[in-house]
This record gives structure tokens, C-alpha cells and sequence, in this order.
């Protein structure tokens, strides 16, 4: 008896022995063997970044969506694929004969029926309980505001990688990383927490902050609409930017398009016309030949030229002013904006040291913004001017430049002469509250010296005064300093006074300058002038802009320059 | 005499044998469902974290779809849309409506407090904020 007891007990210690063995010294045969079937490697899903303006409003986010899939194998008869079709037909808005077709494949277990449906949707959709439908998670890139600063936020595909604007500029730091998980599950397909081997944790996407203001951008995106459908207008595009600094607060093109429905958009709508497109300036460009001049003092502000009443042969070829004129001061040729005026202005200066200022003021090269696409406009070396040149790059002809450089010539005017590099992307800030990049304002050249430039500030102010080309632009309470443009556009090879460029830009206020705003209206029907066409829409967005940003008027700024209490809004 | 004694010291060391077998083989059971015990809590423990696992990730995506609801709400042509169907008009207060408050000459204002431009530039192009 006992010993038959002893028998069995050496015999369960036997297999108890081999338990233990087979646990503390698995074979790598057997451990494959048996997990074979149980592991699994999943990808643990990340989310992109979102982009936010300063005031943290979402202008992207990654919004979660489920896929609907059938599998065809588990809906047993034609009365209940006919029943799935219709429903699943009814409630995605898709046609019923086609998610028949689909459901007709009897050796495919999985067909996608529709993509990126909403979680409302789809829990609608899974109520219903329909035989072999099944849900998939996904997530889809949202942009609430629709059309709003589109060209500045740009777009991502489907595949989540950026396709333009800040989406693709910044694109590796909002894609983030997916996460990795190994480990087993058991013979329902759940996963055994404790059997978790590897585990890579995702890293989301960094979040975009820009300096873009949404309420400015709104502003300037609702004059500028309602300025293409008054002025019948091809194309309009604005840039506000903070002159001290260079920061952008707004940057609108128009036509827009929906980043929502970027696969059907225009593509011609998609171009940033502000950083993207290069045109002749026409007048706007005075003010760096002007400034050029004064800074090297070839001219004074008082010093008289004549204007030739409009009409002036310059190696055998007519030169005409719009608002013909005898003898002008310089201060007067850039309030009356004299074309005769500015080619001889510049003559003074000769081709070299004319070409060295523009290129001071950032023309002809990028600026270095952050987006991509940037242009860097059209500067030919002084050498390859024709005899002509000297005379037709002062008033902005024979140039191409793009809103961003022009406005940033003349921010650098309003900021004393330091020209500084204009930026979007405030900073980039990762889940865990990481500072990523951070976007500084940063002084790039200072191509006129402060006096020079405080003395451009008055001259440019005195072009909004009555009797200059830009009374249209002025602001009640604040003074603005700033310089129209009208270019004839050149079109199949010749200049056509039919097409123009109107454009305008200006900083405010002209006492202590705070922001430059720079307006561009192409083809504008039928008056065409900047001036006329250009000013009205600055002074409309001006007039908003500095009660939005709470800019000091004029008389409160001269109040508290003159010493008293003053007051603070 | 010697049959007697070897027998009772062949019956008391077969009991001390059987005694510590028994004992070695209750400690390994209870080692053994002490084992079954602990590796099912964790397991418990385990479906658990897995369960707020997922519960974290359906409201992770539920914070996604409000904040993009939120956003959608308040975006621009929304308002101006409840504006219009309200018959409201929004404008910007008149100059003359504002009231402004003036500090005393004791305490200077921020504005005149704060150096009287912010010059990026003179600090050797890079800001400090």
C-alpha cells in the first residue's frame, strides 16, 4: 500500500519535476511552438499635432472616423445581403446595387464599404447589429474654420502627411511617432496584459503655435471679399505683420479653398498669392529708391527736381506720370508719387549703389518666411540693365517681388531702419509641454539709418494727406504713413492699360508704428488705381484691425508723448 | 530483544520521513495555488488596465470630437450665422461710447512705465520673449 502510494507520488513529482523544468528552462522550439498562434504586434496609433493661432483657437485637429467594413462570408443569404445593402445604403448615402456587389464575394472576408465615416454614424450603423458589418478605427484631419487662413495652414492627405502651408512645412514634428506593443493574447483574442513583452509608447504629434490672430485674419479675409466682389476684382491677397518684430497676425489670398475638401479644390486657389506670386510693384517701390537716396545723401528732402509736366524722354523713350507735375521736392514726388521724379532721384544714385539698397531691403532674394513655396522675386544684376533701367526700376517696373518683401521693406522703415524677418510659427510645443522650436524675431540688415528712416516715416505719411495718392487710406484717430501702386500689367508680351495691378501698403500709427498692412487687388474693373482701389480696402482693415489689437489712437499716443496723465485703453 | 528495538526504530523513522515528504509537499502546493492565486489577480488587475486602456483612448477621441465641435460652434460663420437668424447687428463701439479709464499721476500707466518702443533689433537681433 505504501508503496504503491510512493509509486504514484513519485510519479505526479516526476510530472511536477517536468512542470518546473519545462517553465524555468522552455525550449525555443517549444516557446515558438506555442505562441505562435498567441502573439501579437500591434501598432499603437499617433495622432498629428494640431496647429492653434495666438490666441490657442484649433485650426487643425486630428478628428477620430471608422471605416465601415463588411465581411461577406457571414451574411448566409440574399434576402439578408439585399436587408445589409439597404441599410448601409441608406444610412452612408451610398448606392445600394454597389454594396451588393460588394457583398457578393463569397471567398473575401473583408470590403471596405466607406471610409472616414463619423462616430455618429457609425454608432448608429452598429446599433443596427447588421450580420458581418464591422467598424475600424481611423482619424481624418479637420479644419473647423473651413476656408480661413487656408493658404497659411495648408492641408494633410489621407496617408496624414502635409501638403502645403504649415502642414507640410512642419510636418515631421506634427506626425509624431507611432507606438509598438508585442505581447500575447489569449484564445479569444484578448490581449494578456501581464504576457505584454515590447512596449514603444507613441509620441503624438507636436502642436503648431502660430502668431496668426484668427479674429485679424477674419477681418482682413471679410474685406477682402467683399473688396473682389465690389471691385470685380481677378484676385485680392493681404499681409499684416507687427512691425518691430515681423510676426504675421494675418496673411489672406483670395480665391480660397476649403483644406476640409482640398481634393476637389481649384489648385489656382490653392497658390499663396502673398508669398507665392511675384508682379510688378509699381509705385509701392518708391520708397526704397527714395530711401536709398536720402540714406546716401545724393538728395534732400526739400531739393527740387523737375517733373517735365508729366512727360519726359529718357534714352528715346517717353516716361509719363499719372498726376502730371512741374517741380516737385522729393517729399512732394513721393506724396504725389512722381514716376519722372523717382528715375531721377535714382539717377543720382547711379545703377550700382541702387541695386545694393534694394537688395538691402530684402528684394530679390527670399525672405527666409516659414512657409513653404516662397518666392524670391526677379532682381537683375545692375550689369545686364538696359539703359533704361535706371529709370523704370525706381517706380517698380522691370522688378518682380512678391507682398511679403514689399511689406517688410516698408515695416523696416517703420521700425527705424531694421529690417526684420517675418515669421508665422510662434512655437511648436510637444504633449508633454516641451518647447520644440520657438520662433524669434530676428533683425536681418539695417539698410537705412534711423534718421533716414524716421524722415521716410514723415514723407510717407504726407501721401495720406490731402493732396497725396492715399487719402483713401487714412484711419479715423491714427495716423498712417504709407505708398500706393498702380502697375499696368504685362500681358502676351506688351504692357495693357486694360489689366492693372492696384495695391497699397502702409504702417499705423505713424507715431510709434505697431503694424504694417500691405493690400494687393489684381485686375481690379473698372477704376484701377491704388489709391482708389488699394487704399479703401487698407482703411477698412486698418480701421478694424487697431480696435481688435487695441492699438493706441494717435491723440492718446501724442497725449502721452506731451506728458500727460494719458490714457490707456 | 534486538527484533523489538530495530523495529521501532525502522517504524519511527519512516514516520519522520512520510511527516516531512507531507510537509515539503503541502509547502509546494501552497506555493503552487499561492502562484495560481497571484498569477489570476494579475491577470485580473492586468484586463483591467487593459479595460481603462481602452476607456482612455474612447475618451481621448470623445475630447477630439468635442473640441472640434466647440471649435466648429464658435468659428466665424457660425456666429454671423446666429447673428442673422437672431436679427442681430453687430458694431464697434463709437470713439464717444468708450470709456477710458485715467490713471492718476501717481501711478504711471503701463504704457509709460514699459521703455517706449519695443526695438527687437537693439538687442542684437534675437528677442528675449
Amino acid at each position: 500500500m505504501v508503496l504503491a502510494l510512493i509509486v504514484v507520488l513519485a510519479l505526479w513529482m516526476l510530472l511536477a519535476a517536468r512542470l518546473v523544468y519545462l517553465h524555468a528552462f522552455p525550449s525555443p522550439k517549444l516557446v515558438a511552438d506555442s505562441q505562435g498562434g498567441h502573439i501579437i504586434k500591434r501598432e499603437l496609433p499617433v495622432s498629428r499635432g494640431r496647429i492653434l493661432d495666438v490666441h490657442g483657437s484649433i485650426l487643425a485637429l486630428d478628428l477620430p472616423m471608422k471605416n465601415v467594413i463588411v465581411d461577406p462570408t457571414l451574411t448566409t443569404n440574399d434576402q439578408q445581403k439585399y436587408a445589409v445593402s439597404m441599410q448601409l445604403a441608406q444610412t452612408l448615402n451610398l448606392d445600394p446595387a454597389q454594396i451588393l456587389w460588394r457583398l457578393e464575394r463569397p471567398h473575401s472576408r473583408y470590403q471596405v464599404i466607406q471610409k472616414f465615416v463619423s462616430v455618429e454614424t457609425s454608432t448608429n450603423l452598429a446599433g443596427m447589429k447588421l450580420p458581418g458589418v464591422f467598424f475600424e478605427d481611423s482619424s481624418t484631419r479637420r479644419y473647423p474654420h473651413g476656408a480661413l487662413a487656408c493658404h497659411i495652414i495648408g492641408f494633410a492627405n489621407l496617408e496624414g502627411v502635409g501638403g502645403a502651408g504649415v502642414e507640410q512645412r512642419l510636418n515631421d514634428l506634427l506626425q509624431g511617432r507611432p507606438g509598438l506593443r508585442i505581447g500575447e493574447q489569449d484564445g479569444k483574442h484578448r490581449e494578456l496584459y501581464n504576457r505584454r513583452g515590447t512596449e514603444i509608447e507613441p509620441q503624438d504629434g507636436a502642436d503648431v503655435h502660430l502668431t496668426l490672430d484668427l479674429n485679424v485674419q477674419y477681418l482682413v479675409e471679410q474685406a477682402l471679399d467683399e473688396a473682389m466682389r465690389v471691385r470685380q476684382a481677378r484676385r485680392v491677397w493681404c499681409l499684416v505683420e507687427r512691425v518691430h518684430t515681423g510676426e504675421i497676425l494675418a496673411m489672406a489670398s483670395l480665391p480660397t479653398f476649403d483644406p476640409n475638401a482640398y481634393r476637389t479644390a481649384d489648385t489656382n486657389a490653392m497658390k499663396n498669392l502673398v508669398i507665392s506670386h511675384t508682379y510688378e510693384p509699381g509705385s509701392t517701390f518708391k520708397l526704397a529708391t527714395v530711401a536709398a537716396a536720402l540714406n546716401e545723401g545724393t538728395v534732400t528732402q526739400d531739393q527740387i527736381f523737375d517733373c517735365e509736366n508729366g512727360k519726359w524722354f529718357f534714352h528715346g523713350k517717353i516716361l509719363h506720370d499719372y498726376h502730371p507735375a512741374g517741380r516737385l521736392s522729393v517729399a512732394d514726388i513721393i506724396k504725389k508719387s512722381s514716376n519722372i521724379g523717382a528715375a531721377k532721384i535714382a539717377l543720382t544714385l547711379g545703377e550700382e549703389r541702387l541695386e545694393n539698397y534694394i537688395r538691402a531691403f530684402g528684394f530679390g532674394h527670399r525672405t527666409g518666411f516659414d512657409l513653404p513655396g516662397e518666392e524670391g522675386g526677379i532682381l537683375a544684376p545692375h550689369a545686364r540693365w538696359s539703359d533704361l533701367s535706371i529709370s523704370r526700376i525706381p517706380m517698380g517696373h522691370e522688378v518682380a517681388v512678391t507682398a511679403l518683401q514689399l511689406l517688410n521693406a516698408l515695416c523696416c522703415i517703420a521700425n527705424d531702419g531694421h529690417l526684420m524677418r517675418p515669421f508665422v510659427i510662434s512655437h511648436v510645443e510637444d504633449v508633454k509641454g516641451r518647447t520644440l522650436r520657438r520662433g524669434v524675431p530676428v533683425e536681418v540688415g539695417q539698410p537705412i539709418r534711423e534718421d533716414t528712416a524716421r524722415l521716410m516715416q514723415k514723407l510717407l505719411v504726407r501721401a495720406t494727406e490731402p493732396g497725396g495718392t492715399a487719402t483713401k487710406a487714412r484711419v479715423p484717430g491714427y495716423t498712417v504713413g504709407g505708398k500706393t501702386g498702380t502697375a499696368v500689367k504685362f500681358v502676351n508680351g506688351t504692357y495693357d492699360a486694360r489689366y492693372n495691378v492696384a495695391s497699397f501698403a502702409g504702417f499705423l500709427p505713424a507715431e510709434r508704428p505697431e503694424i504694417g498692412i500691405m493690400v494687393v487687388v489684381d485686375e481690379p474693373q473698372p477704376l484701377h488705381t491704388g489709391g482708389l482701389i488699394a487704399a479703401p480696402v487698407f482703411s477698412q482693415i486698418a480701421s478694424n484691425v487697431v480696435r481688435c489689437l487695441q492699438i493706441p489712437s494717435s491723440a492718446t499716443l501724442l497725449a502721452g508723448a506731451a506728458g500727460s496723465t494719458g490714457g490707456v485703453p | 530483544m534486538m527484533k523489538a528495538r530495530r523495529n521501532r526504530k525502522n517504524f519511527s523513522h519512516e514516520t519522520a520521513v512520510s511527516a516531512r515528504f507531507f510537509l515539503l509537499l503541502g509547502g509546494a502546493m501552497l506555493i503552487a495555488f499561492s502562484y495560481l492565486w497571484l498569477s489570476r489577480r494579475c491577470g485580473m488587475l492586468g484586463s483591467r488596465i487593459s479595460q481603462f486602456e481602452e476607456q482612455k483612448v474612447e475618451l481621448v477621441k470623445k475630447v477630439k470630437l468635442e473640441r472640434s465641435r466647440w471649435e466648429s460652434a464658435k468659428a466665424f460663420d457660425q456666429i454671423e450665422r446666429l447673428l442673422q437668424r437672431h436679427h442681430l447687428v453687430m458694431t464697434w463701439p463709437d470713439e464717444r461710447n468708450i470709456v477710458r479709464i485715467r490713471r492718476t499721476v501717481e501711478e504711471p500707466s503701463a504704457m509709460e512705465a514699459a521703455p517706449s518702443r519695443r526695438q527687437f533689433a537693439r538687442v542684437g537681433g534675437i528677442a528675449n520673449d
